[in-house]
């Protein structure tokens, strides 16, 4: 049963609690052995999907299979401890009456539980702490922990529901860090539940938002940044400027001059010479430290203030004929208020067709 | 349509909780029919003696229930019983919160010396109380005795819930309201108080509860109240509908004091930003104030403690020179009452299981009916429950389970319900469903989950609730007396039978052997009890979304 890196398969999952509906038919796709971030906001339905795959709640319509085997589907509703998944809830949920060793032991047969136990301290790094209460270990080591106790029994994958949300900012990158490592050193299939994009971005092979009970993309990181299906998730996945535009070809006209376009990401072109609605990333504007009048053709504006958070500095500039400011993201320093700038686009943009349901900007 | 800016920083990162921690209701399961099926039948037991009074005033005819409600005595006994009620309500209040305040929050000497001594008082059962005060001196009698010994008696039951919370209440609350300008005083009127106002008025409606339902000490200060009133009309007079009469209205005050607390609850919310973080509340400096503050304790140790126990000693001293194991009956009355105890309590705590399990893990409106039902229980004394017991015996038993022990069992476990629940309640609260969601992801038959997970973390609390009904069992005297098996004795009502012969030398030694076996385990509740929020605060179970409270905030007070 020593299963590594098995694939999770979700297709058309449907969950309602009473007649309010969470889960809407969700897809998802989890290649083995690698770790996959579903990404929502909360009542996003991210947790009770997680939760039906571990099987401690029954789809109401849609299969899960894992491994090629169907877990959750039609008729079919395997037992979660029969799933071979293991689960790492939000607050850890160490079992209180039982120490470290003992909890991370929990699922393995007497015969084993001593040498799997030394093995996963060793993992973890907590082997001096093997006989502390989890009441005694901090919010960063009771993670850990959890995490030991779920790769012990070597499950097919591991899911863990928002498991740094409860620790402090400086713990949870570190904790994040170490959790990864583990997790890429025992080669198990991981899908991580959260409602923060860095952390999505940073940990996950692939990253899947959910929206309104829907996955409503996947793909790798830097391709649900840098290509979102639309606007409302260019917005949710990051920092965006939306602009108005017209599609000319390959290229688009926008108050900030005429840009590139990629390839779009759902394959869906913006028809040549209709409006579209265009998205340029704070990091894909330059600020030209130059005035009004210096005739290089870029768009001109003002500084309406700054952010500075030490790594970058977040600049909101008024730009002329634009009716909010826009963000922009640079790694110098503050510029005071009131500097007159001009505004550069690095990079090729994305643009979807201007309608109803996109235009939200 | 420029710039969505729905970020602030994308570097930045956002730990919002999202809700469903471990100890959280899960988002609705599927409905658990069993368990619904057995928690119904619970409140159909407990709502059994309500039924059975009211089918018996019926009978009686409800003219003649009217008319025998309308009679000058029971404007005369509403008088009593609620001046009274309001009287010792606020007394103990005052002295529940006062001296809570001082052991909690202020660098005292010996405070955990005082915090035993203080609470005590709560193991003497209430007639013993009446009788330590009434024996010595007739002041102590009608309203003004009732006022004394009753205040006495009942302050620790402010003084539990507010000490508990004044221990968990969120110092950052106070610190805020200084750098507002707010002086000391007034911090602690608006603020303090203000964060013990629920656990305050927990107290105070038990404080009631407890006035309405009292029999054996009312009746030695010679008060009458609607309690002492029916027992006469019942065991005296024989008179059904007389007896009814007044224990209808006695109820209806007992749901009205429910109600009012409810709705005095239902506006406030005591909340704590962050209880992992939990800080050590900075003590107010006594300073001179110190020899004051400890007086005051010692005079109210000293009198709820002191004189009772020390007027046993003194009776049993005076009186018949009889060592405690060479008095007669009193190894088969211990014997009885520990028997009688032991299996209510047993039951009660079995009882009390489906309901807490589905109230605490299960939403749905049928779950909150039924937990509400439950407090109705709150209402009805131990007299009016034996009333209608042995009513319900004579309409359709015959008599034959009248004055069995049986009856007296069951009549106890529904008494008791109540204190079962919240120490049940607090049990499974221990394990919350994540954590068995957790086990049976690593593999584990829910079988072998319950007794690996489940199993050791109620226990403890299940142990409480049982205890806690076993204590309380052991020092019941209303309804032991009216239902009790003929030719039997427990320690109660044989203390009784000699203290209303006035043999005082004869019925201390039972009074000082229910003290002792109230007082010891007592003590040792209520540490268990006092260590729950720590180990919850600091542990990861239950999460913060654990809920605690009962809906009326009630039963949760009174240990908690």
């Amino acid at each position: 049963m020593s299963r590594r890196g098995g694939g999770l398969t979700i297709s058309g999952v449907h969950k309602s609690f009473g007649s309010h509906q969470v889960l809407a038919g969700a897809d998802l796709d989890v290649p083995p052995g690698q770790l996959t971030a579903i990404l929502g906001s909360s009542g996003s339905g991210k947790t009770t999907l997680l939760r039906v795959v571990a099987g401690f709640e029954r789809a109401d319509g849609g299969t899960v299979t894992v491994d090629g085997e169907v877990v959750e589907g039609d008729d079919r509703h395997l037992p979660p401890e029969r799933r071979h998944i293991g689960y790492v809830p939000q607050e850890g949920a160490l079992f209180p009456h039982l120490d470290v060793a003992a909890n991370i032991g929990f699922g393995l047969p007497r015969a084993q539980r001593r040498r799997r136990v030394d093995e996963l301290l060793d993992l973890i790094g907590l082997g001096d702490l093997q006989h502390r209460y989890p009441h005694e270990l901090s919010g960063g080591q009771q993670q850990r922990v959890a995490l030991a106790r779920a790769l012990a029994t070597r499950p097919a994958m591991v899911l863990l529901d928002e498991p740094f949300s409860s620790l402090d900012a400086a713990l949870r990158s570190s904790v994040r860090e170490d959790v990864a490592r583990v997790l890429a050193e025992s080669g198990t299939t991981t899908v991580l539940v959260t409602h923060d994009q860095d952390e999505a971005l940073s940990m996950a092979d692939q990253v899947a938002v959910l929206r309104n009970g829907v996955v409503a993309q996947t793909g790798p990181p830097e391709h649900v940044y840098g290509q979102p299906t639309d606007p409302a998730l260019a917005s949710f996945v990051g920092e965006a400027n939306l602009l108005a535009g017209t599609v000319r070809g390959t290229r688009v006209e926008t108050p900030l001059g005429v840009l590139p376009l990629s390839e779009p990401a759902g394959g869906r072109r913006v028809a040549d010479g209709t409006a579209a609605v265009v998205l340029v990333r704070p990091e894909q504007l330059q600020l030209v430290a130059a005035g009004r009048s210096d005739g290089s053709g870029l768009p001109a504006g003002v500084v309406r203030r700054s952010a500075y958070h030490g790594h970058d500095t977040v600049v909101t500039v008024d730009v002329d004929g634009l009716p909010a400011p826009v963000s922009v993201r640079l790694a110098g320093a503050v510029q005071p208020p009131g500097t007159p700038v001009s505004l550069r686009v690095c990079g090729a943009v994305v643009a979807w067709p201007a309608g109803r349901d996109h235009d939200r900007g | 349509m420029t710039a969505t800016t729905r970020t602030k920083s994308r570097r930045a990162s956002r730990p919002v909780a999202d809700p469903g921690p471990v100890g959280a209701v899960p988002p609705r399961r599927a409905r658990p029919w069993p368990l619904l099926a057995a928690a119904t039948a619970v409140a159909v037991l407990l709502a059994a003696p309500l039924v059975f009074l009211l089918v018996d005033a019926a009978g009686a005819g409800v003219d003649t229930v009217g008319s025998l409600i309308g009679r000058s005595l029971t404007a005369q006994l509403l008088w009593n019983t609620v001046r009274l009620a309001v009287v010792v309500t606020v007394l103990c209040a005052v002295i529940g919160t006062g001296t809570a305040w001082l052991v909690e929050r202020t660098d005292l000497p010996l405070r955990r010396m005082w915090a035993v001594l203080l609470v005590v008082p709560l193991a003497i059962p209430d007639f013993v109380v009446s009788w330590g005060w009434a024996s010595l001196s007739t002041w102590v009698s009608g309203f003004r005795g009732a006022i004394v010994v009753m205040t006495l008696s009942l302050y620790p039951l402010v003084y539990l819930p507010v000490a508990s919370s004044f221990r968990n209440a969120d110092p950052a609350q106070e610190e805020v309201a200084r750098s507002l300008g707010v002086g000391p005083i007034r911090t602690f009127l608006r603020v303090t108080v203000g964060q013990a106002a629920v656990a305050i008025a927990g107290g105070a409606i038990l404080v009631t509860l407890v006035l309405l339902a009292e029999y054996g000490a009312f009746e030695i200060l010679g008060y009458r109240t609607f309690t002492t009133e029916i027992f006469v009309e019942y065991s005296s007079s024989f008179s059904i509908p007389g007896a009814s009469a007044l224990s209808i209205v006695l109820l209806l005050l007992g749901v009205a004091a429910l109600v009012g607390e409810a709705r005095l609850n239902g506006r406030r919310r005591v909340s704590r930003s962050d209880r992992m973080a939990q800080r050590l509340t900075t003590r107010q400096h006594l300073g001179a104030g110190v020899v004051p503050a400890c007086l005051a304790l010692a005079a109210v140790v000293g009198l709820a403690l002191g004189v009772p126990v020390g007027s046993a000693v003194h009776w049993w001293l005076q009186g018949t020179r009889v060592s405690i194991s060479g008095q007669v009956g009193l190894g088969s009355a211990a014997w009885h009452t520990a028997a009688y105890s032991a299996v209510a309590a047993a039951l009660a705590t079995g009882l009390a299981l489906p309901v807490a399990v589905l109230s605490v893990r299960h939403t749905g409106w049928w779950q909150r009916l039924i937990e509400r039902s439950t407090y109705l229980v709150l209402a009805m004394p131990g007299i009016i429950i034996a009333l209608a017991f042995s009513a319900f015996s004579e309409h359709y038993l015959g008599g034959f389970e009248y004055q069995q022990a049986p009856m007296l069992v069951l009549a106890y476990a529904i008494l008791f319900f109540p204190l079962a629940l919240v120490g049940v309640r607090t049990s499974v609260a221990q394990a919350p469903v994540g954590l068995e969601d957790v086990a049976r992801s690593l593999g584990q038959s829910p079988v072998r989950v319950w007794w690996r997970v489940t199993r050791p973390l109620v226990t403890p609390g299940l142990a409480a609730a049982f205890c806690l009904v076993f204590l309380s069992c052991v020092t019941e005297l209303t309804a032991t007396l009216l239902l009790i098996p003929t030719g039997v004795q427990t320690l109660a009502t044989q203390f009784w039978a000699y203290e209303t012969n006035l043999e005082y030398g004869q019925a201390a030694p039972f009074a000082l052997v229910m003290i002792a076996i109230a007082a010891v385990p007592s003590y040792v509740l209520g540490r268990f009890f006092d260590r729950l929020p720590a180990s919850s605060a600091a542990g990861v179970v239950p999460g913060p979304g654990a809920r605690s409270g009962a809906p009326s905030g009630v039963p949760s007070e009174v240990l908690a």
